[in-house]
């Protein structure tokens, strides 16, 4: 690790602190944009999103440029994800800049309080808590173009898949009114794990070495539990909040069809092909069955079971979106539960 | 037999199967033979098998679950799914081949009128890129995306090749691992049966090394310089890092590890003064040797944290000296770190030594794969890309249609409802502007 971090790594850092506020800022505005109607409000949430995200990708790039100096001038093997803090902070770079992109082009504001929420929830905890935010030297297991390639485009993956869960919360809260249903158990269930892993992830970085697996499981359950309950019980006042929100419920299910859609194609190029070709070029095993791997491969099959059964129009738009749930808590798993639960070849940087 | 090839072809199959897959993967991601000794610590684990015993773990193994990938049940299981894909796939291939059948003018539902005739709608159709079928005037039938048809069955041939190229390596294909020592010359290597398997040629060490980033303890590179030879010819000299393999005849050699491991060739390289006279002498660990009127020997080697950091090693070889009498009584002992500032002195026998050189203790760990299948899954692979590529951005659409009397009658046929491009959605603003919520078969 670099001894002394250079200027601009911590103006970097900084610059994401602050977009970390302006994205929770950004979601405040946003809920009391759905609450009141008020347009100027709607605006300024807008606004405050985008400065936000701004902000946050001019620190990606002053961050990538520190590491394209460090590396020597390899601009392909210096993109700043190599790390938990600096996955972390693509995930929450990508989640916002997919949905400012959304939000243009469905002219519909009633996603961001649960993409800035995500996005600026996972940046500022990452930040504030002190997280080593110090640009790691790449050992030689991750100097390779594949870097780029195949880690990238598994995040991009990510965020299509959490996209599209936001949708399909959205859609089920707007559609399910019944509390015995499947779909209702599941959607309060995955908004207390989302609550849960955020949490988690917040007490795993402030014990440091001192947290150990099991300690982190009992605590996961435990929140996950609790604020499940929370959800269930008062999960159906949310659909009043969420009544009118511009989107027709098929809209908002062809947007989680459309983002698990590309982001199932992107996932199978870069997550598993390009996964699979860099394994065989540096560990001679292209698939090893390690646990990463593993929950790869599992996460892509359910989202290939969703694409199935909702293009064969088999399956009603509660099961799909209900199945795009479980596929979100596939891919949460995939992408912090196997790094920080499970040892594996995948735990660079953890 | 039609009976089991449509149970096994069948959607229901191939969900149970994927679902145990699920299943035993969830299982394999926790319960490994690395996991296991730590899983039996843990307090639910603990209540019922005692962890001071091995009794968690062979528990495990009788139920099958240690090695779960590559258990008989999950092969199985994988050979059955393949098998299923590959029914499916045939299945698609008529519809790959012929598209949407041909219909007659009473199944074109939709109507719009229009100031524009027959020539002008070829005219668009041509200009977007359309493939036209006039066969059948005044009934057109004009096709976009046509390989999209192919995407299903593109994607699950890669997949089925993955699989096929798996199964070859797994059958044809053998793994092993070298732990080599510099100078060392090996001809093959143990598969994970115990079996030796030769190279076909002589595989020497030449030399391992760790590279640093500037001042750090962070390596930047491991590096194994190796030579090739056949009959005492030299072949090729060449290297292996980690994400550079070496190729030879088909048979791969990966960077997997290093590490230092004392054995009884390694030759330590001490300086002493005895007398006032400087000697150099390469000793043996545990082997006696004279040094002026004493006698000293390797007794222990280790390794200690260095503190300085333009050396670049976190870790310094050190070894314990033992001087003895005449008689092989012992006199005095002490650590000699490698390659130390200073000789270190010692008054009452004055005599110093100094470690300066160690050989033939570093070695490198090559892993060595002869992977006859790896390009049928590179094939599946490239498969699997453009299968969905095809899928979901060549969305094969067919529309049929007549215009006559200032109206068009057709019928749009879209092979993905739910798409994410839809090529009609430019025949829709052709004809009335943007048309939403039509309803396509």
């Amino acid at each position: 690790m670099v001894e002394t971090m250079n200027n601009m790594v911590l103006i970097s850092s900084k610059m994401v602190v602050t977009a970390s506020l302006l994205y929770l800022l950004a979601m405040v505005l946003y809920i009391f944009f759905i609450i009141f109607k008020n347009k100027k409000v709607g605006i300024a949430a807008s606004v405050t999103g985008i400065i936000g995200f701004s902000l946050h990708f001019i620190s990606f790039i002053i961050r990538w440029i520190e590491f394209y100096d460090l590396s020597n001038g390899q601009i392909l093997r210096s993109i700043p994800i190599t790390n938990k803090y600096e996955s972390l902070m693509f995930f929450a770079l990508l989640l916002s800049g997919f949905y400012v992109v959304l939000e243009y082009k469905t002219k519909n504001k009633s996603l961001g309080v649960f993409a800035f929420a995500i996005s600026g929830s996972f940046a500022l905890f990452i930040s504030a808590i002190g997280a080593p935010s110090d640009l790691n030297l790449l050992v030689p297991a991750l100097k390779s173009n594949w870097l780029l390639a195949h880690v990238s485009l598994s995040f991009t993956a990510y965020v299509c898949f959490t996209v599209a869960a936001i949708a399909a919360i959205l859609y089920l809260i707007k559609t399910v009114d019944n509390k015995k249903r499947y779909s209702y158990i599941i959607y309060t269930f995955v908004l207390g794990v989302l609550v849960s892993v955020i949490i988690t992830l917040i007490i795993n970085i402030i014990l440091g070495e001192k947290a150990n697996t099991i300690n982190m499981m009992i605590i996961f359950v435990f929140f996950t539990v609790s604020f499940f309950i929370i959800f269930y019980q008062n999960g159906l006042s949310l659909k009043n909040l969420f009544k009118d929100i511009g989107f027709d419920a098929d809209t908002i299910e062809a947007i989680t069809y459309k983002f698990i859609a590309v982001g199932f194609a992107i996932f199978t190029i870069g997550g598993m092909v390009f996964g699979a070709i860099w394994a065989e070029v540096a560990w001679g095993r292209f698939w090893s069955w390690d646990s990463k791997e593993s929950w790869t491969f599992i996460t892509w099959i359910i989202y290939g079971l969703y694409l199935h059964g909702r293009l064969s129009n088999k399956w009603s738009k509660e099961l799909a979106a209900t199945v795009a749930l479980i596929g979100l808590l596939s891919t949460i798993f995939t992408f912090l539960g196997v790094n920080l639960l499970i040892a594996g070849l995948h735990s660079y940087g953890s | 037999m039609k009976k089991i090839i449509n149970f096994i072809g069948s959607v229901k199959f191939a969900l149970v199967i994927i679902l145990i897959i699920i299943f035993l993967s969830i299982i394999g991601s926790i319960v490994s033979e690395s996991s296991v000794d730590r899983l039996k610590h843990v307090s639910l684990i603990s209540i019922f098998f005692d962890p001071s015993t091995n009794d968690f773990r062979e528990f495990i193994t009788n139920i099958g679950l240690i090695n779960i990938y590559t258990s008989p049940l999950f092969i199985t299981l994988l050979s059955l799914f393949t098998l299923s894909l590959v029914i499916c796939t045939i299945r698609l291939i008529p519809f790959a081949r012929k598209g949407f059948p041909d219909i007659e003018e009473n199944s074109l539902k939709d109507i719009e009128k229009t100031d524009m005739d027959t020539d002008d709608f070829i005219e668009f159709f041509n200009k977007e890129g359309w493939k036209i079928h006039l066969n059948k005037r005044p009934l057109i039938k004009v096709e976009h995306n046509r390989p999209g048809k192919y995407g299903v069955i593109i994607i699950h041939l890669g997949i089925f090749l993955v699989m096929a190229g798996a199964f070859v390596d797994y059958l044809f294909g053998f793994k092993g691992v070298l732990s080599i020592f510099e100078n060392q010359t090996v001809n093959g290597v143990e598969n994970k049966n115990g079996e030796f398997i030769p190279f076909g040629f002589d595989f020497t060490l030449d030399k391992f090394s760790i590279e640093y980033y500037n001042d750090t303890y962070t390596a930047s590179a491991f590096r194994s310089d190796v030579t090739i030879s056949k009959n005492g010819k030299v072949l090729k000299k060449d290297y292996i890092d980690v994400n550079r393999p070496l190729n030879i005849n088909n048979i791969y050699f990966y960077q997997a590890d290093f590490g230092l491991s004392p054995n009884d060739n390694m030759d330590i390289y001490l300086t002493y003064t005895a007398g006032g006279l400087k000697k150099e002498e390469v000793l043996k660990y545990g082997k006696f040797y004279k040094a002026g009127s004493y006698v000293i020997a390797v007794s222990d080697f280790t390794t200690v944290h260095n503190e300085d950091k333009a050396s670049k090693k976190e870790f310094i070889p050190a070894i314990e000296l033992v001087v003895y009498n005449m008689f092989k009584q012992e006199v005095t002992r002490g650590m000699l770190v490698l390659n130390a500032p200073e000789p270190t002195y010692i008054d009452f026998i004055d005599m110093s030594f100094h470690f300066t050189d160690l050989k033939g203790v570093e070695y490198s760990t090559v892993s060595v794969k002869y992977n006859p299948g790896i390009n049928i899954v590179y094939i599946g692979g490239v498969l699997m890309c453009f299968g969905v590529l095809f899928i979901y951005f060549l969305n094969y659409t067919s529309i049929v249609f007549i215009v006559s009397g200032g109206s068009i009658k057709y019928k749009v046929r879209v092979h993905r409802k739910l798409s994410v491009v839809n090529p009609a959605d430019k025949f829709y603003k052709f004809i009335k502007g943007d048309v939403n919520g039509r309803n396509n078969e």
